[in-house]
């Protein structure tokens, strides 16, 4: 019988299953003690005046959370390589967005030069 | 073979295997989530770039507190999000429906805060496309309106995520309560699963990008 071969082997590319999928509830609630702090340091450290640092630290704490709930809440950090490779390979991409519209736009005012691109005629100009 | 009851559909061999696709399907859907948020995170920041301080000025006419309140719902939704999906696979039939509808109960919590915020918007005149005023400085008002643009886009798209999310939770509910879940087959309540915590993924990034600008600003910093 076919159903018993496949359930003895298990998938084969994938020879270990994790013991058990969920976290525990100790985990899950620590997670949501770091979660809540989180927003309180985010909340904080905004009401103080960093100058340029205050995106870049409200963003720290934000990547911070948003791992925390891709490993412990989405299992990630229990999932196979495969599903890894998706979530990797979407936030890759979401680089890649990032990357690419700013390579444009915080170059803009290094190309002066290029006439087109700053010509009085309002055909042309462009901002 | 499988027959009519067995949990595992007829094109699956086992029900890891079956359990691994849906993962992977509902992973490559929310990376199309990921990359469609990500493009108007994208705009954010490239109209943020080109008007820092009329985006300052702007977000300083948030709530933060409702944004924060709303902050501590999700994340509360996701917890109870956690402990449904651990009850669904420990086959604790009412610890299923109970942390379902303490999901739903935040998520609607969520949505009440949220318009009384699209309310307190209206009235303070700040809706492009349909009465926006601005009093502030004139130099920033123009990238004040495409601030309030984009949080209106942004929220607003959220919060539609937010109502097809309890449109599913309705859905999970009412299957579980009819028995359709097991601990070898829980499959809709994990996926589901997925897609609240993305929801709330996008939240934790919106908090800080749109309420919290202007938080360092002097009180009423954006109101004259």
């Amino acid at each position: 019988m076919a159903h018993e071969t496949t359930h003895s082997t298990g998938h084969p590319a994938n020879g270990h299953e994790p013991a058990h999928h969920s976290i525990s509830a100790t985990t899950c609630l620590l997670v949501f003690a770091a979660l809540v702090i989180g927003t309180v340091a985010t909340v904080w450290t905004a009401s103080m005046d960093l100058g340029a640092f205050n995106t870049p630290v409200a963003l720290a704490i934000a990547i911070g959370k948003a791992t925390l709930i891709i490993l412990y809440f989405m299992h990630v950090l229990y999932s196979k390589w495969l599903t890894r490779t998706v979530v990797i390979g979407s936030f890759f991409f979401l680089i890649v967005l990032f990357g690419l519209t700013f390579s444009d736009y915080l170059t803009r005012e290094k190309t002066r030069e290029i006439p087109a691109l700053y010509s009085s005629d309002p055909l042309l100009k462009q901002q | 073979m499988s027959n009519a009851h067995s949990p595992v559909a007829h094109h699956f061999y086992t029900i890891e295997q079956q359990k691994e696709s849906a993962t992977i399907g509902m992973w490559l859907f929310l990376a199309t989530e990921i990359l469609l948020f990500g493009a108007l995170f994208t705009a954010y920041a490239v109209y943020r770039y080109k008007f820092p301080d009329a985006f300052m000025v702007a977000s300083s006419r948030m709530d933060w507190k409702m944004g924060g309140l709303n902050t501590l719902f999700l994340i509360i939704s996701s917890v109870t999000m956690v402990f449904a999906v651990s009850s669904a696979e420990k086959g604790r039939r009412g610890g299923l429906l109970g942390f379902l509808a303490a999901t739903g109960f935040f998520g609607t919590l969520f949505l009440v805060v949220k318009y009384f915020e699209y309310m307190h918007h209206y009235h303070d005149h700040d809706v492009p496309g349909l009465n926006f005023q601005w009093t502030g400085a004139p130099e920033l008002a123009n990238g004040a309106q495409i601030f309030f643009f984009l949080y209106f886009f942004m929220t607003g798209l959220h919060a539609l995520h937010m109502v097809v999310g309890l449109g599913l939770l309705i859905w999970i509910f009412l299957t579980a309560y009819w028995g359709k879940y097991s601990p070898e087959y829980y499959n809709p309540v994990e996926m589901f699963g997925l897609y609240w915590h993305f929801v709330d993924l996008v939240w934790i990034f919106l908090f800080p990008l749109l309420y919290l600008l202007g938080a360092h600003l002097p009180p009423g910093g954006g109101h004259h």
